[in-house]
């Protein structure tokens, strides 16, 4: 019945604005791409393009559940904190309290989803302002994982846990893998899935969403605690790549992802993004510190820049948007 | 213009007071301050009251521009790379051989440029103020790495007395900062109280487009208010700089998330159009307070993100569900 209930016009003047928002990044990154190509010996390198697909592969897992959270117009700035809990949790139930692996593992993720639920439970049941939340669940669940850091006495993780990050498939890290198998997976569920499109609705107008059926309190619920789920897995494996309880992980990761999404088309205002742009969004923004360490500028220049990209991004989106 | 009272329609002061967004904050920060003060024989110690007011102070004032910010309807993330740069910048002009009135005077106009740059971008480029502001905080703290290459950790020291005497002198048992700061607090209070710009701000706030139907220059009343939170946290640099004697990169760091979360405790919200100075000032307080508190009772400071994240789920929930039951008694929903 909700399938039917999506009105026709509104999908196309949605893919019309979303296309847009993906293609420019991608021309851009491309662009980026060749450009280093040209000038730099040692960019298009295998060993090369393989370690910043590996870097970015951690985050893309955080990124997922934010782009979906992006969509529907809601915002988790939460998530540098849950991806630094995670991984700290895991390690400390593994070091300190000698639980298996799985176990562990699953106890953490655990604990993420039910403080994504919540998280989501009270923004929908009073109506709060998800970012004001988020900035509380934030500063609870960072300090809940110095918590960890602080009672591990910076103890290294067991050997299994520190392999997680480093299982391949064929000459491959399983994280690329599952990048790549996610991020077209994703994306083809949100342009053909009803269930999926209807997060656009959500995220366009949450009225006209309620008026034809669709149950935006439950998917708003499901989607902070799955965005609290990717950014908890996504931890693990950073966590298992570090292979101690470093206070540094997922510091600023909310503003990165933030970054990345808008430059992938996303829109704070909600109805807008895709997985694909975010994915190549955090592929940019990780090629140009790449680029900056191969040319020996000031890799401190980064900030500057992004920060410049970001605004000159939003900004034409913004006048694009205006005139459409 | 008629004077819009920020809550309230029930009898009686203390009712009236309890309705007030800030009753909440001045609440836990007298309670707080009251237990300390009998609980602790050290609280009250000069070391103590010392470091006290030379955190409350530079947060404090730029918890005024954030609040200023968060009332018309927009925040700022920024304020933590300005207050780096403010400093930054005092401390450039001084090693350059300004006078040190002087190179106050440039701190500060580096906040307003700042200010100005947000101002220009949130309202007549019309960027959401977090993307804005976001991309604002990354430039700035891109300036200062780069200014600050080749020195090292200690950045820039060794300033003129009389310089130093500005983050140190005191005046009646107190800091001159301390004093700056609730001077500020009673001047912002009494402009957004009183004034016309005050009230427009809560109604720019409240409203954008019906404040702009009004005949509101909405536009130019938040550049004004982007600019007074990016003067104010170039300021309180300028200060710590001075108090400190240092102007590095770490200044600042972080400080966007503290302001935030002191104004969101005392009364104001993302969503505009509410809040108070003296909520903001005794959010502030609260929050220095209670850091002390940990550091009095030598509890691991990892519990304090904890407990701050906690009471401020409290804060916005408790105030969801107030204004939610108001609404619905009105019928809105």
């Amino acid at each position: 019945m909700t399938d039917q209930a999506i009105p026709a016009p509104s999908t196309v003047s949605r893919k019309k604005k979303f296309n847009l928002g993906s293609l420019t990044i991608i021309v851009i990154t491309l662009g980026l791409f060749i450009l280093l190509t040209f000038t730099s010996d040692t960019f298009f390198t295998y060993r090369n393009i393989y370690s910043i697909l590996y870097g970015v592969s951690f985050q893309f897992l955080a990124v997922i559940g934010f782009t979906y959270l992006m969509i529907i117009g809601e915002i988790d700035l939460s998530v540098g904190s849950v991806y630094a809990f995670s991984g700290m949790f895991m390690g400390y139930l593994m070091v300190m309290q000698k639980v298996p692996l799985l176990p562990a593992m699953g106890l953490s993720l655990l604990a993420c989803i039910v403080m994504g639920a919540i998280t989501g439970f009270l923004i929908v049941r009073f109506k709060l302002n998800s970012m004001m939340v988020t900035i509380a669940t934030m500063t609870l669940i960072r300090g809940l994982a110095s918590n960890f850091v602080k009672r591990m006495y910076g103890a290294t993780y067991p050997t299994i846990m520190r392999r997680l990050s480093k299982i391949e498939i064929g000459d491959v890290f399983l994280t690329i893998v599952v990048m790549v198998v996610l991020v077209v997976a994703l994306e083809v569920l949100l342009k053909r899935s009803s269930i999926f499109k209807r997060m656009y609705g959500v995220g366009e107008n949450r009225l006209t969403a309620r008026i034809y059926g669709i149950k935006s309190d439950r998917i708003i619920i499901a989607l902070f605690a799955l965005s609290a789920l990717t950014a908890g897995i996504g931890g693990i494996l950073i966590s298992s790549r570090v292979s101690y309880a470093d206070t540094a992980i997922g510091l600023g990761l909310e503003f990165h992802l933030l970054t990345a999404a808008v430059l992938g088309g996303a829109s704070l205002y909600g109805g807008k993004g895709s997985m694909l742009g975010s994915c190549v969004g955090l592929i940019f923004l990780a090629t140009i510190l790449n680029g900056m360490v191969i040319f020996n500028i000031e890799p401190l220049l980064q900030q500057l820049i992004v920060g410049i990209i970001l605004i000159a991004a939003v900004f034409m989106d913004t006048r694009l948007n205006k005139y459409e | 213009m008629a004077i819009k009272k920020t809550n309230g329609n029930g009898n009686g002061i203390i009712a009236n007071l309890l309705k007030q967004n800030e009753a909440v904050s001045v609440g836990l920060a007298a309670l707080l301050l009251i237990f300390l003060v009998f609980a602790r024989p050290n609280f009250l110690d000069q070391v103590n009251i010392e470091s006290l007011q030379t955190s409350i102070a530079p947060y404090g004032i730029m918890a005024i521009g954030m609040m200023v910010l968060l009332i018309s309807g927009v925040f700022d993330l920024s304020v933590g790379s300005t207050m780096g740069l403010g400093g930054l910048v005092s401390a450039i002009s001084l090693t350059q051989g300004a006078s040190p009135l002087l190179a106050i005077m440039a701190g500060i106009l580096s906040g307003v440029v700042i200010g100005l740059i947000n101002g220009v971008i949130v309202e007549v480029a019309r960027v959401n103020a977090l993307i804005a502001t976001i991309g604002t905080m990354y430039i700035g703290r891109g300036i200062s790495e780069i200014v600050l290459v080749g020195r090292g950790y200690a950045g820039y020291t060794n300033f003129p007395e009389s310089f130093n005497n500005l983050g140190r002198g005191q005046f009646l048992n107190a800091y001159y900062m301390f004093w700056i700061l609730l001077i500020l607090v009673v001047v912002f209070q009494l402009v957004l109280r009183y004034t016309k710009f005050g009230r427009q701000l809560y109604y720019i706030g409240g409203n954008y487009e019906s404040a702009e139907n009004l005949g509101i220059n909405a536009r130019r009343a938040r550049i004004i208010a982007f600019i007074l939170s990016g003067v104010l946290a170039a300021f309180a640099g300028v200060l710590v700089t001075a108090r400190a004697g240092i102007a590095n990169r770490y200044t600042g760091v972080g400080a966007h998330m503290d302001v935030i979360i002191a104004c969101i405790i005392g009364g104001g919200s993302l969503i505009g159009g509410q809040g108070s100075i003296v909520g903001a000032f005794s959010g502030m307080v609260f929050m220095v307070l209670m850091s002390n508190a940990f550091n009095l009772y030598a509890i691991p400071p990892q519990w304090q993100n904890i407990l701050v994240g906690f009471i401020l789920l409290v804060v916005i929930t408790v105030d969801g569900y107030v204004s939610l039951t108001k609404q619905k008694r009105l019928g809105k929903f």
